[in-house]
């Protein structure tokens, strides 16, 4: 009965919308053109007047609870402080406290003590550690869910706090598709207390295709002389790929490993990208001997300016006073930063009066090597 | 009706078409640009979630960086735009202001201010500049160095001090710029996250009426003077929706003299700023993506929305007008000069897109808008056109503008929130209306004035004058 109720009323309601369908079809159908522009106009206008009201008020209302939510967050702030400088400062090692965070605040709780965490070290690193422990698997169950962002910052957030706990987590993530996820493990797993990371980063390195080589070396020399082994391998295996090769050497170098320079040098007859010869040139400066001279004259008449222009350096570092004669004519180079290391080099090789007669000669490079003298005067 | 008469009215029939076209057009790609700005934006404020700048600076090996500030005329803010670029926090850096021949005394300001003293500094380039009449560097900052040059304009200054500039990077700015503290860490993010970058534009604000203290804005409001109010949101909507859409399309055509990083080697490669145009900004982001385009390098070329440069912005007609003049010169000489590019699919999307998009509607866009106004209402009065259909029109356009300009508002709260104040978002809600009634057309005829100017190879910057930054004392907030 019920039944049969309700579908003759949506039998109804059908034939009515038909029925207004018909009248719509038959409205337009006689409607002259400019009006149905018009109409049509008029739709637009009220939909962009709906969206612009409702974006306001969105607008409005975002602003209010950011309002909120950022006077909620500093009393919270303000209270966690007064704890957290409690546990940073006091005496001795025993009865760790632990500060109290409601649920709903557990995440900011660990963003607030993230935050502190990046400029302290020592014991104070290590309490905070200890504060941060109990809401850490709340982070690692987020490292493989959410947007590659929010993955990469639980990735530092457990890099700082959760180390060797979750050194398997990170690890993982050293393998996630995205760069950014993919680099933050790495730095996170490029501690000098573990020089073995060395052996699982190298290999995801060329994933770093477009990264500066700076932060590539940054990131290999973090593990410190413990990783030099592996370092070396890497430079010199001709698999590696150019900028692994590159990165191992600048790393080499900021690390001043020793035992570098001779595979270095023995490199250096071998390859013939400018780029991995220049790096390898910076690392012979860093860690060459005077043995290694002959090795790096070879490259004072290179065709890239910037291989002239490490080598010029290197000399500056290993070479002797005699070699100043050879550098001279390097003050007329047609690149200005070659000529400047020239003049550079000269001082290194306290060939000063080589610069002294360049300063006086009338010459074009008589204006840099008055500037190198001055640069030396003021130091 | 004489056959003349039919004539010229079939004319300004097509015409009101042209300017139909143009309007739609023109709003397609403000909805396109707007809409990818809202996914970058969104994407970046997550990204700088991730990234901590303070471990960026100490492990991350940043490049050292040259700061160049061109000064003309310049001694009312000089000494507070240089002792706010020399507070950044960035590891390594050299500040070079270059006095381009100024009138006033803003070489024996920053001379006696910084302690300076005639030093050596020989050029790393050889790019067109005029002559060099003395270098300085200060006793106390070993960083600030002023060259001192004869007047060439704006550009000259700038190659001049990329002659002079030894860091992979420089900064090209305004000397009466203030940049944030951290603007210049977080602008070189992109060179680090990407070797293959030549440059990076940052976002420029309107300090009028913020407090500053120390050279950093301390208290940031929106400015008394209406003007000065409407540059906010166009400003807003500039670069929150406009660059920031055209960064996420890879089509970056602009990158604001105001405060844009360069790889100088890739400035250098292309010979540098050209000295012949007042839009030397924008021609030397074009003429980069023209050369390696055509050298097939790969490179990239961003917009970075959270470095911020405050700049102080006119607050009378007279001097805007002579600003937008000067802007829609340049964009014409700029558009003019390389316009090869113009719809040619060897450039990419920079020629297919970006290029046609400035030079169609916004270089002769101004040109089509403002006799749109009078031919639409000569179609009215002809009869063609009905009442109504103008009034709809005009009604779509006006609610458009106001749209995008609340999404520009918008896109500013849901990521940086520089306004604090209540009525100062209230007030933004406002300026989007009522900006459509008198500035909106004020700005049309600027620039066609500028139009009219660049036809006519009218040259010069015209007379800027500046207020300096209202600088309030230390223990005052």
């Amino acid at each position: 009965m019920v039944y049969d109720k309700i579908l003759t009323q949506i039998q109804q309601l059908e034939h009515e919308l038909f029925y207004l369908w018909d009248r719509i079809q038959l409205y337009y159908q006689k409607l002259p053109y400019e009006d149905m522009a018009l109409q049509i106009i008029a739709v637009t206008i009220l939909v962009i007047f709906l969206i612009t009201v409702i974006l306001s008020l969105t607008v409005i209302m975002l602003r209010s609870k950011n309002s909120l939510k950022a006077r909620r967050l500093h009393k919270l702030e303000a209270g966690w402080d007064e704890q957290l400088m409690a546990v940073i400062f006091a005496e001795g090692d025993s009865d760790q406290p632990v500060v109290a965070v409601r649920s709903r605040y557990r995440l900011f709780f660990l963003n607030y003590l993230y935050q502190y965490a990046q400029r302290l070290q020592g014991l104070e690193l290590e309490r905070i550690k200890h504060l941060a422990t109990p809401y850490l698997p709340l982070i690692a169950r987020g490292v493989r869910r959410g947007y590659p962002e929010l993955r990469a910052r639980n990735i530092n957030i457990l890099g700082t706090f959760g180390m060797p706990r979750y050194i398997d987590v990170i690890k993982i993530a050293l393998q996630d598709k995205s760069p950014i996820v993919s680099m933050s493990a790495a730095w996170a797993l490029a501690l000098p207390e573990y020089p073995e990371h060395c052996r699982i980063i190298l290999p995801v390195l060329n994933m770093f295709d477009n990264w500066s080589m700076n932060f590539l070396a940054s990131l290999l020399a973090g593990m410190g002389s413990g990783a030099a082994v592996d370092l070396r391998q890497a430079l010199m295996d001709p698999q590696a790929g150019q900028r692994v090769r590159i990165a191992c050497a600048e790393a080499l170098r900021i690390l001043g490993d020793l035992a570098a320079a001779d595979p270095a040098a023995h490199l250096l007859d071998e390859v013939v990208e400018p780029e991995l010869q220049a790096a390898l040139l910076r690392l012979l400066g860093q860690v060459g001997v005077g043995a290694h001279r002959a090795v790096v004259k070879r490259f004072l008449e290179a065709d890239t300016f910037i291989v002239r222009l490490h080598a010029l350096s290197t000399i500056g570092r290993l070479g002797v006073a005699e070699d100043g004669e050879l550098i001279r004519d390097r003050l007329a180079d047609e690149s200005n930063w070659v000529a400047l290391h020239a003049a550079r080099t000269l001082l290194a090789l306290r060939r000063k009066d080589i610069l002294e007669s360049a300063a006086n000669s009338g010459r074009d490079y008589a204006a840099l090597a008055r500037q190198v003298l001055a640069e030396e005067r003021a130091a | 009706m004489t056959l003349f008469m039919r004539i010229i009215q079939i004319i300004f029939e097509s015409f009101n078409y042209v300017v139909l076209f143009y309007f739609l057009a023109l709003n397609f790609f403000y909805l396109i640009t707007t809409l990818f700005a809202f996914f970058a934006l969104r994407r970046y404020a997550r990204r700088m979630k991730a990234v901590n700048l303070n471990a960026l600076i100490t492990k991350a090996g940043v490049p050292p960086v040259t700061l160049l500030a061109p000064a003309y005329n310049e001694e009312a803010t000089c000494i507070e735009s240089t002792k706010a670029l020399l507070s950044l926090n960035y590891p390594e850096y050299e500040v070079i202001v270059i006095n381009d021949g100024s009138k006033d005394n803003t070489r024996d300001v920053m001379i006696k201010a910084y302690n300076m003293e005639p030093a050596e500094r020989a050029p790393s380039a050889n790019l067109k500049s005029a002559r060099v009449r003395g270098v300085y560097r200060s006793k106390y900052q070993p960083n600030l160095w002023l060259i001192d040059k004869e007047n060439g304009g704006k550009a000259d200054a700038l190659n001049g001090g990329v002659n002079y500039c030894r860091t992979p990077l420089f900064c090209a700015m305004d000397a009466d710029t203030l940049l944030e503290r951290d603007a210049l860490i977080r602008i070189v993010r992109p060179f680090l996250e990407d070797a293959s970058t030549l440059a990076a534009g940052g976002i420029i604000r309107i300090v009028n009426d913020c407090s500053i203290q120390s050279g950093s804005v301390t208290d940031v409001r929106l400015p008394r003077n209406l003007l000065a109010k409407y540059q906010v949101l166009e400003y807003l909507r500039a670069f929150l929706s406009g660059r920031m859409g055209w960064s996420a399309l890879g089509a970056t055509l602009i990158i604001s003299g105001a405060f844009g990083v360069f790889k100088r080697s890739a400035v250098v490669a292309v010979g540098g700023y050209a000295t012949d145009t007042v839009g030397e900004d924008m021609e030397l982001v074009v003429k980069l993506h023209r050369h390696f385009l055509e050298h097939k390098i790969p490179y990239k070329i961003s917009f970075v929305p959270d470095p911020v440069a405050w700049t102080e912005c006119p607050e009378n007609v007279k001097i805007l007008g002579r600003q937008r003049d000067r802007w829609q010169r340049g964009l014409f000489e700029v558009l003019t000069r390389h316009r090869v590019m113009f719809f040619n699919p060897r450039y990419g999307r920079i020629g297919m897109l970006a290029y046609p998009y400035f030079y169609l509607l916004e270089m002769l866009g101004p040109a089509i808008e403002l006799p749109g106004y009078f031919t639409m209402l000569i179609a009215i009065l002809w009869g063609t056109v009905s009442t109504s259909f103008l009034i709809a029109f005009f009604m779509v356009a006006f609610m458009f503008g106001v749209a995008l300009s609340v999404f520009s508002v918008a896109l500013e709260e849901l990521t940086f929130r520089r306004y604090p104040r209540f009525t100062d978002l209230m007030q933004l809600f406002v300026l989007a209306v009522i900006e459509n009634f008198g500035y909106r057309q004020l700005t049309i005829y600027w620039r066609i004035h500028g139009f009219i100017s660049a036809l006519r190879k009218v040259e010069g910057w015209g007379k800027m004058e500046r207020k300096g930054f209202a600088t309030q004392p230390e223990n005052t907030k």
